[in-house]
């Protein structure tokens, strides 16, 4: 109900249209029920009195009733089609300001796919709705008590004896809505189902085939497809018995009306021409019975793809600009984390009290699997997220969080922070201040999202460009830059050559309407856009797929260009790049496990050792082989 | 209706005439043959019923009414009513039968594409991209859905009851069938020209909406850049465009839909207005009566569905024939792999491997391995290295028989791989590939899919075994983790650790490893690395290698140059040489491989 009401909230903004098109339609279904009243002025009045001017006077009237009912259908749908653009129109602007204003959080909990679908797919269901919905029920219901006045006007009779249709008409609705479409859905679901069956079939068929698991995947195949059978056999079963229903009940309904009007008439108290325009109008009813059910099938969905729709709007923005925010033109590149805790909003912690300190202008390599934490951590500094900012701590590798009353529950026993301590089976754990990510010794939540974000600089590993130009591409950040800037960043960034290849150079464009790049140029440009950013903190994510000894060579060019002078976050495969950096971090579930330089954490002998040995000593084997360093060597 | 209208996914070849894509379609129906009778009786029915209706009208308001005869008004008072219960019964009844008959020649037609689609031989999937092959598979099968299980019975029904009322109203009153039927081309021509205009205005919107969605999605998949360079107004400007684009067309579309469905009701309103102008100065004349009238203007309204039905059938053939097109394409495509008809399944082997002469191509008359030779001894690890095209993956693709040799022999154990069936040849030979496909479920799942009856214990201690489980526990549940959509959950490093404790655990005679290109998280190569030692361990292995530690390692380095083997032995043999191979390593592998020591030695 919320949900289509605040939808009406949207079209009620168009208030002009909203009732002009009701009117309109509200209109039009008046000229079609009364239109039988003519048959029967036709048939009583103008054949016995055998006036021949009169029967073209009212056979004219009858098509001016048709002519009009036209006119004000069709003004009613195109006003209710012109509403509905607009508001779709509107929603979908806001749909994508909101998007623009979430914070990473919100894309990492939603697969993209999702998303698209909320904003596209669910939109359409709402403007079906919008176009349709509306009139359809108003109409319905319109035609209903409108059938039966003009019924009335006829013969109060036999209207009382046809009212007995009307609950025909809402169980009709009900049957429709209650049985029917839930096994259409079902159907349509288990489609989905299939196909993506199908589709895993189709891309792993070289896996189905080595496996020789063939005969396994059919039986699969099979099961999906004979269960996709039965919902869509089951589903056409009940809409061939219920769709002719209603037809069917008024059919039944003229029957009994010959033998009612039949009586009727032999009595006096009925015309032919009441009698006919009676059989017309209970035909008429099948109309609101229909369009009843159709209306509540369309509010249903449009209910359920409005709440998948709104939901986005009404995510909130976590991350919002302090009240009153430190000011900075320059920073240093100072980064600190103290005792960060961080979670989607839940119980499961990604970051589990991180301590870490950076210096300006020092290099960390930050090592560890999927879900290890690391990219969660290197995104807070540009306020990606917040971190957690309720007190928390760990107990047996788990992380909990303290309540506002500072408690915590853990397994069956209820537990209370005294003195900032927390006693656990007699073991007691000091309870910090909760966590924050400061720069240059500020919390990063005291400067603006804005001035923060400028001087920090990032490089994914499959980095987005967007369908633009090159320029345009690398000029993301200063779209004011002059094309000496873009070009100079783009020498440094070793994709300039590459440039001067293209037909139009720096104004050839990318992506899905012009030429593709290869990973190495894509991972160039976007260096080149970082470099044209000039942030003074850079996160490089750099585990690049394979590239030839010539663009592994200019890559590892333009990093070292890029990350001169500045502080630097890094995620990367170069056992050489992790080696030389100052501060090694390794992450497992959320928690540093060992960090120090080089030469600290292989004196440890932990599992940055052993995992240095055994790869250096595989590389060692082959490199002492052979050629000492003939030219072999690049970018170190 | 000219070609051009005919949006793209129509398209056809015309590799088939219509006549043939009918006769094949009707004859997955006709597995059914008593239901089909069935259906032709209850259609026939079915519009005796609907025809008769009016006349029971007809003889209540001409006969009964003021004949004071009570029973008889009864009587054709039951008998509409046990009419209009008659007409809804059989109509159910050849609906219900013709959806249970076309439904199950769909799902017929579906099962038998993808056991097809099973048997087919690598080259088909290599020609064909697999999106375009999963649409034969569900768009295209289900376009023929709707003719099959409703359009066609209920079309030739629909036409069937024009021609049928048509007839009969003629029996009635000549002027009267005139008028009414007068209205029918007309109802055609306004529907038909109506169709082809909504379809242009329609297909403009899908244009118009795909841009939405396509900007939408960029959006979305490019918000992190959008935000680390904040440049959300930019965007916003771009979208306010294409969405005020889709506003116009579909504006425009709302405006052709908005006219055609009342004027097609106005027409037919037309026809009720001739015939009450007609029919009622004729009444004055006392030249027919009123039931007649009644009757034809009951009649003038059964055209109405009939029509647009007819006018839907188009499309939906038009649909259907293009999905058959295609479906059947692919059937009647023969796998050029196949089992022999005395072909044996390969008893349990050692992993001797033979090339013997081998000559192939993939396109006729351009040879990709000439006259290859090569003999793997049981428990030897080969590494192929070459550049792209050299004929690695040929070489594998062979073995694995996902191609036929032109001419010389590929052997296992002495057996030559045509002598054998497909399924024991492969379930020998397991196969990792460069980037593994996992499937939908979780990671225990997957590496379950390797040995299905695999016991808890032995599924772990596969895992152990090649050095997955720290990296594979600390995932976020574990073993239990949902590796999503084609694995797209994991990481690349991960997937491939999977693939290997998958592998590991179908336990193969022989191994065929493609490796990786692309280099992951040193935390999970360094598992990898691990892992395929252990991996290539007590079997025969060949392995298409990028990492230097695999070439250094493997007991024989067999470099491939336009399909012929140039160079073969240990590496510093072979850097000895200052052939080939010694160029390869200085241009591709030596640089790809982690360089630590080159710090070392300045």
């Amino acid at each position: 109900m919320g949900y289509i009401s605040r939808l009406t909230q949207y079209a009620l903004k168009y208030r002009g249209h909203f009732f002009g098109f009701l009117t309109a339609a509200g209109i039009g279904t008046v000229f079609n029920v009364i239109s039988p009243l003519v048959l029967v002025e036709i048939i009583d009045s103008v054949i016995v009195l055998g006036d021949y001017g009169l029967l073209v006077t009212y056979t004219l009237l009858y098509l001016a009733l048709t002519a009009f009912y036209m006119i004000f259908d069709t003004t009613g749908r195109y006003v209710a089609a012109l509403m509905a653009q607009h508001v779709i129109y509107d929603l979908r602007s806001e749909l994508y300001d909101s998007l623009m204003e979430k914070d990473l959080a919100f894309y990492d909990q939603n697969e993209t796919g999702q998303i698209l679908a909320r904003v596209t797919t669910d939109v359409t269901t709402m403007r079906e709705f919008l176009f349709w919905g509306y009139r359809v029920i108003f109409i319905g219901i319109v035609t209903l008590i409108g059938t039966y006045i003009v019924m009335w006007t006829v013969s109060p009779e036999l209207t009382l004896i046809m009212l007995t249709l009307v609950p025909f008409i809402f169980t009709f609705v009900i049957v429709f809505a209650k049985k029917v479409r839930p096994v259409l859905y079902a159907a349509r679901s288990q489609y989905g189902v299939l196909s993506s069956v199908l589709a895993e079939n189709v891309v792993g068929m070289r896996v189905v085939q080595s496996f020789a698991t063939a005969d396994r995947e059919y039986a699969r195949v099979d099961e999906e497809n004979r269960g996709f059978l039965k919902l869509r056999v089951e589903a056409l079963r009940l809409l061939s018995f219920y769709r002719p229903i209603l037809p069917t009940i008024f059919g039944i309904a003229v029957g009994a009306l010959i033998y009612f009007g039949g009586t009727g008439y032999d009595a006096g108290g009925l015309s032919f021409g009441q009698f006919v325009g009676f059989v017309t109008l209970v035909s008429m009813l099948v109309l609101p019975g229909r369009f009843l059910s159709w209306g509540v099938g369309m509010y249903q969905r449009a209910s359920a793809s409005a709440e998948r729709a709104f939901y986005i709007l009404d995510v909130r923005d976590e991350l919002m600009d302090p009240a009153e925010p430190v000011c900075v033109d320059e920073i240093k590149g100072a980064v600190d984390f103290e005792n960060v805790y961080f979670s989607y909003r839940g119980n499961n912690f990604i970051l589990q009290g991180v301590d870490l300190h950076v210096k300006p202008g020092q290099v960390v390599a930050l090592l560890g699997g999927t879900g290890s934490g690391k990219t969660s951590l290197i995104n807070l500094i540009p306020r990606f997220y917040d971190v957690d900012d309720q007190r928390a701590f760990v107990y047996e590798g788990k992380a909990y969080r303290l309540n506002d009353k500072n408690c915590v529950e853990i397994g069956e026993k209820k537990l209370m922070v005294v003195d900032e301590e927390l006693e656990i089976d007699c073991q007691k754990i000091a309870i910090r201040k909760p966590g924050r990510v400061l720069v240059d010794g500020v919390d990063v939540r005291s400067y603006r999202i804005e001035d923060i974000r400028r001087h920090i600089g990032i490089v994914h590993q499959d980095p987005f460009l967007f369908t633009d130009s090159i320029r345009e591409n690398i000029a993301f950040a200063r779209p004011e830059a002059t094309l000496e800037e873009v070009q100079s960043a783009a020498e440094a960034a070793m994709i300039h050559d590459f440039v001067m290849t293209l037909e139009k150079g720096y104004d050839t464009v990318i992506g899905e309407r012009g030429i593709t790049l290869s990973g190495g140029q894509k991972q160039r440009v976007a260096i080149a856009r970082a470099l044209l950013a000039n942030p003074k903190i850079l996160i490089l994510d750099d585990s690049t797929s394979s590239v030839d000894a010539k663009t592994e060579m200019m890559i590892q060019k333009a990093l070292e260009n890029l990350m001169a002078g500045r502080t630097t976050f890094i995620i990367t495969h170069r056992l050489s790049t992790i080696r030389n950096a100052d501060l090694i971090v390794m992450m497992e579930k959320g928690q540093i496990v060992e960090m120090g330089s080089h030469e600290y954490l292989i004196s440890q002998e932990g599992l940055y050792s052993s995992i240095f040995h055994t790869l250096t000593e595989m590389e060692l084997a082959a490199s002492y082989v052979g050629t000492k360093t003939e030219g072999g060597d690049f970018g170190e | 209706m000219s070609g051009h209208m005919v949006a793209d996914e129509e398209e056809r070849t015309y590799a088939y005439s219509d006549g043939d894509l009918l006769k094949r379609m009707i004859r997955y129906l006709l597995a059914y043959r008593r239901r089909f009778a069935a259906v032709s009786v209850l259609v026939a029915l079915s519009i005796g019923v609907d025809i008769w209706i009016p006349f029971v009208l007809r003889q209540a308001i001409d006969v009964d009414f003021g004949s004071g005869n009570a029973q008889a008004l009864l009587f054709t008072s039951l008998l509409y009513i046990v009419l209009q219960i008659a007409a809804w019964l059989t109509t159910f009844a050849y609906e219900y039968i013709m959806a249970t008959m076309g439904q199950h020649a769909i799902y017929t037609m579906r099962q038998e594409l993808y056991d097809h689609l099973q048997g087919m031989s690598q080259d088909f999937y290599d020609k064909s991209s697999s999106g375009r092959i999963i649409s034969r598979l569900i768009n295209d099968v289900e376009r023929m859905s709707e003719l099959l299980s409703e359009g066609l019975f209920s079309s030739f029904a629909q036409i069937f009851i024009v021609l049928a009322i048509g007839t009969v109203i003629f029996t009635v009153d000549i002027q009267l069938a005139l008028i009414t039927l007068g209205v029918v081309p007309v109802l055609l021509v306004t529907t038909i020209y109506f169709r082809r205009y909504l379809r242009e205005a329609y297909r403009r919107t899908r244009k118009t909406i795909s841009s939405v969605t396509s900007n939408f999605a960029e959006s979305i998949s490019g918000a992190k850049e959008t935000k680390s360079f904040t440049r959300e107004k930019k965007s916003m400007d771009r979208f306010t465009e294409v969405n005020r684009k889709d506003y116009q067309s579909n504006v425009d579309a709302g405006k052709a839909n908005a006219t055609f469905f009342p004027s097609i009701r106005f027409i037919s309103g037309l026809g009720v207005f001739l015939i009450l102008l007609v029919g009622g100065s004729r009444l004055i004349q006392g030249t027919i009566t009123l039931g007649t009238v009644v009757m034809f203007i009951q009649f003038s309204d059964r055209f109405f569905r009939p029509i647009l039905t007819i006018a839907n059938f188009y499309t939906s053939v038009q649909s259907a024939f293009a999905g058959a097109e295609r479906v059947f394409t692919v059937l009647d495509t023969e796998p050029t792999v196949r089992d022999k008809p005395d072909a044996i399944p390969l008893p349990p082997i050692k992993g001797n491997i033979t090339f013997d002469h081998v000559h192939f191509g993939y396109l006729e008359d351009i040879p990709v391995l000439k006259d290859f030779e090569l003999e793997i001894q049981a428990g030897e690890t080969i590494a192929l290295v070459g550049d792209t095209g050299a004929g690695k993956t040929t070489v594998i693709n062979l073995l694995n028989r996902f191609y036929d040799v032109w001419s010389g022999s590929v052997r296992v154990d002495g057996f030559d791989v045509r002598d054998l069936t497909l399924e024991s040849l492969r379930s020998r030979i397991g196969v990792v590939l460069q980037s593994p496909f996992l499937f939908m479920g979780t990671v225990r799942d997957n590496i379950r899919y390797g040995k299905h009856d695999a016991s808890e214990e032995e599924l772990l201690d596969a895992v152990e075994a090649i050095g997955a489980s720290r990296v594979l526990s600390n995932l976020e549940n574990g073993l239990e983790t949902e590796v999503g959509e084609r694995g797209a959950r994991l990481s690349e490093g991960e997937r491939q650790l999977v693939s290997f404790a998958r592998a590991l655990l179908a336990d193969p005679s022989i191994l065929i490893l493609d490796e990786a290109t692309s280099s992951v998280d040193i935390y999970t190569e360094y598992a990898i690395q691990r892992g395929m030692k252990r991996l290539l361990k007590n079997r025969t292995s060949i392995v298409i290698a990028h990492r230097l530690s695999t070439i250094v390692n493997a007991d024989r380095i067999v470099v491939l140059e336009n399909g012929e083997i140039v160079e073969a032995g240990k590496h510093s043999e072979l850097m000895a040489l200052k052939g080939k191979y010694y160029s390869l390593y200085e241009l591709q592998i030596h640089p790809r491989a982690m360089k630590v020591p080159s710090k070392d030695r300045e």
